[in-house]
């Protein structure tokens, strides 16, 4: 019995080193596993608030590039408004269309933390449930897609950005119409590899990625970016698609998550067939 | 409450703030060229009292590690690598007494040893951290090019960043 004391005063941090260790591994592999349930993250009440704070600060310094973006943005908006307007005069019919009965509704968030230098990277928003923010939404920008929503508290809410080893995002080729997955490899934040494209496609370089449409997640059609390089693998089937990026995530401010306001009814459909 | 504390409680706060509101929030580096961060927290652990017991500094470093993975959304990859740190850091100070050996209550800081001595011990709780960070981040070890790259230009610009502080404030306690 002496002698257990005695080791457990002379080697007790050991122990307590394999512990805390132990408990940290297990977090690392559980987060990476099971994104929701998770306490400890950015979204939560407190470096949520405090990232917030910050960013009021600091927002002041960039107000002026800011102010330009969004006005070229309103005014691209504006353009095709206008376009659309047009039709609706000169149409010679009426028709009640309900195809164009609004299926997206985008709601405008600020980033209020944001990484790129890591492998997983996380993005939080100033906006929560409180906003109609909901686990599984889409995030994307004026020019591109940012990531997808993991969780989200009433005031807050974390996005897992594209530039994320876990992060896999349906796009399609739009010439050719083949779809595959999106990845990221890690380096460059413009870079990401489409994965998954049948070798007997035919690509050309500067082809548009778009997304899919095939989850509710983002609207179809989205533009992401352009294939930059394209090989095949020796002995594989899928072509590695190298995509360079429309937007540059270690630059944006601000984002729109996309509610999709039918995503109840597909879902009812795809998994009880009624 | 001492002043010990009362010190090492602000160094900390500071150390944190400075870490998470600014060095998180750089990104340096090139599209090409990604392996810059800045990571000086560690500090904090470096100039805790000579004096502290193994299993307080142990606790002290896992807590740390988990307020800054609460910031990096990363749990556990902060925690695993200050709990190291805080377990070699003992060894670390044995490698390197000084001929006399250690006073009671001595703290590890420029002023009290000297710049050499204190760069080397820095340098070396500093690499270790990184390289177990790193290791944790990507979770494999096939990807040890990475892993050693990003040590190695992490571990400049924080290295420097932490001899600054050093100088600016110079802490004695």
């Amino acid at each position: 019995m002496q002698n257990l004391l005695y080791f457990l005063y002379r080697f007790g941090y050991v122990l307590l080193f394999i512990l805390l260790q132990v408990i940290s591994i297990n977090l690392v592999v559980r987060y990476n596993t099971d994104q929701n349930a998770i306490f400890i993250s950015s979204s939560n009440a407190v470096s949520g608030w405090f990232y917030q704070k910050y960013d009021a600060i600091v927002q002041y310094f960039q107000l002026s590039t800011l102010a330009d973006k969004m006005s070229q943005e309103n005014a691209a908006l504006k353009e095709q408004l206008e376009v659309f307007q047009r039709k609706k005069i000169f149409g010679s019919t009426i028709i009640q269309d309900t195809i164009y009965e609004q299926q997206y509704q985008l709601i405008p968030c600020k980033v209020i933390n944001n990484s790129v230098v890591s492998l997983d990277n996380f993005i939080t928003l100033d906006k929560g449930r409180n906003d109609g923010i909901e686990q599984g939404m889409g995030v994307i920008q004026e020019n591109g897609i940012v990531g997808i929503v993991t969780n989200a508290n009433l005031k807050y809410s974390r996005v897992i950005s594209i530039l994320n080893r876990a992060c896999r995002i349906s796009a399609s080729v739009k010439r050719t119409g083949h779809f595959g997955s999106l990845r990221w490899p890690g380096g460059s934040p413009t870079r990401v590899i489409l994965e998954d494209i049948p070798k007997h496609a035919e690509l050309a370089i500067g082809d548009e990625i778009v997304t899919s449409g095939y989850s509710s997640i983002f609207p179809e059609d989205l533009l992401i970016g352009h294939i930059q390089d394209f090989q095949r693998p020796e002995g594989g089937n899928f072509y590695e698609i190298e995509v360079k990026l429309l937007n540059d995530i270690s630059k944006v401010k601000f984002a729109y998550a996309v509610k999709d306001l039918f995503k109840m009814e597909r879902e009812q459909v795809e998994v009880t067939g009624e | 409450m001492n002043q010990i504390s009362r010190r090492n409680i602000s160094r900390l706060i500071l150390l944190i703030l400075l870490q998470v509101l600014i060095f998180k929030q750089l990104n340096i580096g090139s599209a090409q060229f990604n392996y810059i961060q800045v990571i000086i927290y560690p500090l904090f652990l470096m100039l805790l009292p000579i004096g502290i017991g193994k299993g307080w500094l142990l606790i002290v470093s896992f807590a740390v590690g988990l307020a800054i993975d609460m910031f990096y959304d990363s749990p556990g990859v902060h925690a695993s690598a200050s709990v190291f740190t805080g377990f070699i850091r003992p060894f670390v100070l044995q490698l390197m007494e000084p001929r006399g050996g250690y006073k009671v209550n001595a703290i590890p800081t420029k002023a009290e040893f000297g710049d050499n001595w204190f760069l080397r011990y820095a340098s070396l709780l500093l690499i270790a951290h990184l390289l177990i960070y790193f290791s944790m981040e990507v979770f494999t070890l096939t990807e040890l090019d990475y892993i050693l790259l990003k040590t190695f230009f992490t571990f400049l610009p924080s290295m420097l960043l932490i001899i600054i502080y050093m100088y600016i404030l110079n802490p004695r306690f």
